[in-house]
Formats: C-alpha cells, structure tokens, sequence
C-alpha cells in the first residue's frame, strides 16, 4: 500500500473514532430509528413495524430518557441534554437490573429501509451486547467507522482510474471525500447512510473503470453486485442504476469488435447480479406486506403532481423567486445554500447545529473557487474518452439530483413539508474530490504540492471547527 | 524542492488556522448556567409594546447574569425588556433589554447585576416594541413554574436559558466538555479516551501533512510531464 495512502486512512479513521465516540447518544439524525431497526433484528429476529408493538424497547426508550436525548435533539438551545454524573449512575444501576432489550419493534420511520446496513450493524451491536445501551450505541458507530475508511479508499481508487497513479490527484481527492465534516459526522453514526456513501463510492470507481477500460465480466459483475447493496441499504441507491448501465453501455462500446463478446453473454451475468437481489427483496417485502420504499403518505390538502409546479420548484431551489411565482419557502434562504451547501460540508446534531455563519460564507466561496474553474476545464474536454467517463459522472448526478427533487416536490406538496437533506447529496462527494484533484492537477508543477497541502490542511482546520462546535452545542 | 514546499504549505496553513482557532476559542462568552428545560414549540404569548409576561417562581440553582429567550417578532422588529425580581418580595433583583430582532431568533438580554443562588425569583418578558413579539415556549402540562401574561394565568410557559454572570472561554471549558463527553458512554471510556485521541488527531494532522508532501514527492519524481495526462490506470 502506498504510504500517501495508509497515513491517510489512518488520519481518516483517526477523525472518524472522534466522532463516533464525541457526538452525544442518539444525536445524530434518525439514530434512534436505525439504532432500534438493528436492535429489532438482533433481539427479536425480525424486522421492525408490528402496529402492536411500541416503536421503541424499554431498554432504548429508558436510555433516551436517562440522556434527555429525544428532547435535545429539536430544541437544543432551550434543554440541556443530561450531563449529570449522578444521572449516569443512576442509570446503569437501572440498567444492570436488566431492562427489556426485546420488547420494541414497532412502527419505525426506519422501517421501510432495506436491511443490509442494518445487518452489518449487529455486528456492533452484538459486540456490545454484555453491555447496556449506550455499549451497544457506540459499539455500533465504532464498528460503522471502517465504512468511512472504505468511502475514502473509493475516492483514491476513483482517482487513481482517471489521472493514472498521480498520487497527489489521489491523495486530494480521497483527502476532501475522506475530511469533510459531515461526510465523517455521518459515516460514524448510525445510519444507512454510512454503508450507502461507501458502496456509492465503489460503484463511482468501478464504474470509471468500466468506462475507460472496457466492460469486463469480473468488473461489470463486481459494479452491479454493489449497486444492489447500495439499493438494499437504501431507496436512494436506485440513483445509481442509470450511470452504471451507461457505464455498461459505454465500457461495452470500448472494447474492440473482434475481443467483444455477444451482448447476451456479457451483459446478461452483471444484469442479473444487479437484479436478483433486489427483486428478491422485493419478493420478500411483498410476502411479508411491506413497502419496497419508503412512501410518502399525503394530508387531506395533498396537490396533485403537476410539470409547472415542479419546474417553479426547481427554479426557486436554485434561484430567488420570480415575482409571478407562487413562494415555496422551503427554506429560510436559498434551498441550494441551505441544504446543499450547508447540509454537505456539515450540521449537526439532528440538523439542528450548524457551523458558524462565517465559515459557511468561507465554504461557500471555497465551493466557488474549486466548481467554477473545473467547470470551465470541463467545457473543454474534446477527447471521446474522456467525454464518456464525464456523461458517466453526469448521468450520476443528474439521477440522483432528479430523484431527490422529485421526492422533496412530492413531499412539499403532499404533506407541506420539506424532505431532502444536504446529506443526500454525499454519495457524491468523491466528485467534488476529484474536481478539486483536477484543479490541483492543472497547475503548474511546482504549485500542485502546496496548493494541494493547504485544501488538506484547511479540511484539519474544519474538522477541528466542527468538533468544537458540537462540543460547545451539546457540552456547554 | 517542491515536496518541502508542499509541507512548509501545509504547516503554514494548519498553523494559521490553528491560531484563529486559538484565538476563537479564548474569546470570552457566558455559558449556560440552567434553563427552565421547556421547548420552544409554541407560541406562549404574544407581546405588544408594553405588554408583560412573567414566569415564576423560578428557583435559581446557581448564579446568572443574562436571561436567554427565542421570539419571533411579528411583523416588524422587536425588542424585549427582562426583569428578575424576587418571587416572594417582589423586589427588582436585575434587569436587561435585548436587542430589536426580525425573524425567529434566540435573544440574550445581559442584566445590569448577577441574581445570586438559591433565590425564588420572577422572570418578567415586556414587549419592548415597536412591533409584536412572540415568545417560544411550551403548552406542556406540569410544567411548576406559572406563566401569567398581562396578570392573567396562561397555561404552560416561556422557554428561557439563564446564563453564567461570568464569561468563560471555550478552552477554559474544554476539562468540562470533555467530562460531560465521558457520561452516558460504554464504561471503557473516560476522559483519559478524549485526550488520547486528542493526541491521536494531532498525529493525524501530521500524518496527512507527510501524506500529501510524500505524494508532492511523487509528482516531482515524474518529473515535467504534460499537464494533461490521458485516462489512466490506477
């Protein structure tokens, strides 16, 4: 392994060991549900959701209570979160007398996830289990920090694929995946969303590789299995479906006429690595009366679907209004600063602990500096290659652009609220790294190295920022 | 030549940014002493210029010298004025004024002297004007500490923060942080866990800085390629 690449896994899981041990029990978004979904699993061996059971066990439920965790997490300013010594002793003396690990199971806002990550979950979950709950908790977000490893180890693969062995590409672009706050603030928690930004970052690699070197069988296979995963772990996973075909499409086109096998041969085993587990989950929560993915149920003033509505929707996540627009309000400001700018570089807590105003301003412009110039070098791009492997990304990020759109429309107009996260958008973030690896790769020689140790540093310095700025929320 | 640049960059930067850290942190502000624990998810009362609504008896565990609360003005901005008086006497201990806000905001009125421990006290929200303003509250029952707004008895109450009379510096908190960072935790972990790590993320620093100028020794090992490399093999 080369040594740029282990000290930065090291720094990586360094980072994420932090997080996962600093964050307070239960403050991280839905990590109640995720937590009682996998205690579900292991105590009951049986998937959440029976009407007939409370949502959570007495054991969460007297944990939660004992941390003031459920009543923090909304109104942080105004409820300090349970610091009291006296409180922790009284708790596990609670605990020791053995609460109900197995009586929860209910109806859960997590229930209608696949189970995959839940599955790998237990494991930490069942590390813990001499313990109370918060051995369990923290076993699991521990166990869930080799994810942000892997995550990060995708971004270096990814850029290995398209710069070649530029270790400095490589280091930067797995550097910025690996280092952002929220992307580590998440991968360290307990969420699906952990296992989904890994797998998301594999199939990006994968998919290049197929891309540029053409659809082998080994890879074609290996890129539609973790596409699967990812849709097993969760919905938004289906986002990658249409960038790994076209990655199929177009690995398949690269391969020289005499060397290309029958399409039915070589695209048939990788379509059925990509299909059978999903339709064998499909199978099952159809047996068993569940969704397939989450639904969106609507109020009594639900509005139906309409194309003008959805377009003055889009415009308005993007831009301020147009006078003869309806006001969505989505947010307070512009949606696109607010949830995908903020939400992507970091806040915290169940959302409700941001960075400073300032920072997101230096954020903001940071963005800037790296999107604007790449975009431009983009523009540029003559060479067929290189312009398959960029529809590649772009059919990635439209996808999953759309799908995150259409839902949050469905949502505003069906139950009046909001449902997308800036967080939605980090299965992507190793091609925010790679367009920061491509500026540092289109300077000069002698600025790259400098250049490339100030983003790094820079992603140090916002990490410590955001450390302390969880501290000051949860501890002061 | 281009690898000791790339880490003399690199410390530069992190030392810089640890400075302003530095200097962020050592910058003093009051810290929570309590709060009433009520949520702010419900318009509790509705303040025109002048109008009162006070919350008590509060009984004050430690000492505090700024009463936080979350408003809304309604409308046009406004502001609050906070007196605390003694619950029994009904004697003005201290008071304070917020500044004039415009959208939902947490407000901190500084008093003019800190109300001391262990005192019943009364806590009075005036609508400083010129607008409307809401006050962020909760209609939780059992709540022991009675609202009344223009002298008549509301159910519920204002949700209020009472801060530390004296201001203190992140870092000054850090042992305390970190303390409360231990509670409600597997019991392996202590603070000794945090400052360890402490230590192991400044190792990681380190670690990224040989990183990135170990791969800067790469690049310049490659020599003056094309700026332009064609697709590559990883």
């Amino acid at each position: 392994m080369p040594l740029s690449l282990a000290l930065l896994l090291a720094a990586v899981a360094a980072f994420g060991l932090m997080w996962a041990l600093f964050v307070p029990p239960f403050e991280t978004p839905d990590e109640t549900s995720h937590f009682a979904y996998t205690e579900s699993l292991v105590e009951r061996q049986s998937l959440p959701g029976d009407s007939h059971r409370p949502e959570f066990s007495t054991a969460q439920t007297v944990a939660d209570r004992a941390a003031d965790a459920s009543r923090a997490k909304d109104f942080l300013p105004a409820i300090s979160p349970s610091w009291s010594a006296g409180g922790f002793r009284a708790y596990q003396t609670t605990a020791r007398r053995g609460l109900s690990t197995s009586d929860g199971g209910g109806i859960n806002p997590a229930d209608p996830n696949p189970p995959l990550f839940y599955l790998y979950s237990a494991v930490g979950y069942v590390a813990g289990s001499a313990g109370n709950e918060f051995d369990r908790l923290y076993d699991m977000r521990i166990w869930s920090v080799p994810l942000l490893v892997i995550t990060t180890l995708s971004a270096w693969l990814l850029a290995g694929e398209v710069f070649g062995r530029r270790r400095l590409a490589q280091v930067v672009c797995a550097g910025v995946t690996g280092l952002v706050p929220m992307e580590a603030f998440i991968s360290a928690s307990v969420n699906p969303d952990a296992l989904l930004l890994a797998l998301s970052g594999l199939a990006l690699w994968l998919g290049a590789r197929v891309v540029l070197r053409g659809c082998r069988r080994r890879d074609a296979v290996a890129l539609c299995l973790l596409t699967a995963a990812a849709i097993l772990t969760k919905a938004t996973g289906y986002a990658l479906v249409p960038a790994v075909l076209a990655a199929l499409v177009l690995g398949r086109r690269r391969i020289a006429g005499n060397e290309r096998e029958p399409a039915l041969p070589q695209l048939g085993l990788p379509i059925v690595a990509l299909l059978l587990p999903v339709l064998v989950w499909a199978a099952i929560t159809t047996t068993l009366g569940r969704s397939l993915v989450n639904v969106i149920q609507p109020s009594a003033r639900a509005h139906s679907f309409s194309v003008g509505g959805f377009l003055s929707y889009l415009w308005q996540f993007y831009l301020p209004p147009l006078p003869f627009q309806t006001p969505l309000h989505e947010t307070a400001g512009l949606p696109v600063i607010d949830l995908w700018l903020r939400g992507v570089w970091g806040d915290f807590g169940w959302l409700s602990v941001p960075l400073p105003g300032l920072i997101y301003g230096l954020l903001t412009l940071v963005t800037l500096v790296v999107a604007i110039p790449v975009l431009g070098l983009l523009a540029r791009i003559r060479d067929r290659e290189r312009l398959e492997l960029l529809a590649f990304f772009a059919i990635a990020l439209v996808a999953l652009l759309a799908l995150l759109h259409v839902t949050d429309y469905r949502s505003l107009i069906d139950t009046g609220t909001a449902l997308v996260q800036g967080r939605y958008l980090l299965p992507l973030l190793p091609l925010f790294g790679l367009a920061a690896a491509l500026l540092i790769h289109r300077l000069p020689l002698n600025r790259r190295g400098p250049v490339g140790a100030t983003m790094i540093a820079g992603l140090v310095v916002l990490q410590i920022v955001a450390l302390a700025t969880v501290g000051k929320a949860f501890y002061t | 030549m281009i690898s000791r640049r790339t880490g003399v960059a690199f410390s530069v930067a992190l030392l810089i940014g640890i400075a302003l850290l530095a200097w962020s942190g050592s910058k003093y502000e009051p810290a929570r002493a309590f709060s009433l624990e009520l949520p702010f998810d419900h318009p509790s009362a509705t303040l025109p210029a002048g109008r009162r609504a006070c919350e008590g008896p509060i009984q004050s565990p430690m000492a505090f010298g700024a009463v936080r609360a979350f408003v809304l003005p309604a409308g046009s901005p406004a502001a609050l004025e906070i007196i605390v008086s003694d619950a029994d006497t009904g004697r003005v201990i201290a008071r304070g004024q917020t500044p004039a806000v415009v959208g939902f905001s947490a407000v901190t009125a500084t008093l003019n002297a800190p109300v001391p421990p262990s005192r019943r006290v009364t806590v009075c929200l005036i609508g400083g004007g010129p607008g409307r303003i809401v006050l962020g509250g909760s209609s939780a029952a059992g709540n022991p500490v009675r609202l009344r707004v223009a002298g008549r008895s509301v159910p519920g109450g204002v949700s209020l923060v009472m801060l530390e009379a004296r201001r203190q510096s992140f870092i000054s908190l850090l042992p305390t942080i970190i303390n409360r960072a231990t509670l409600f935790r597997p019991g392996w972990v202590g603070a000794w866990t945090f400052w360890t790590l402490a230590l192991a993320l400044a190792g990681a620093a380190l670690a990224l800085g040989v990183a990135v100028a170990r791969a800067a020794f790469d690049e310049e090992l490659r020599g003056q390629e094309a700026p332009s490399p064609p697709a590559g093999r990883a």
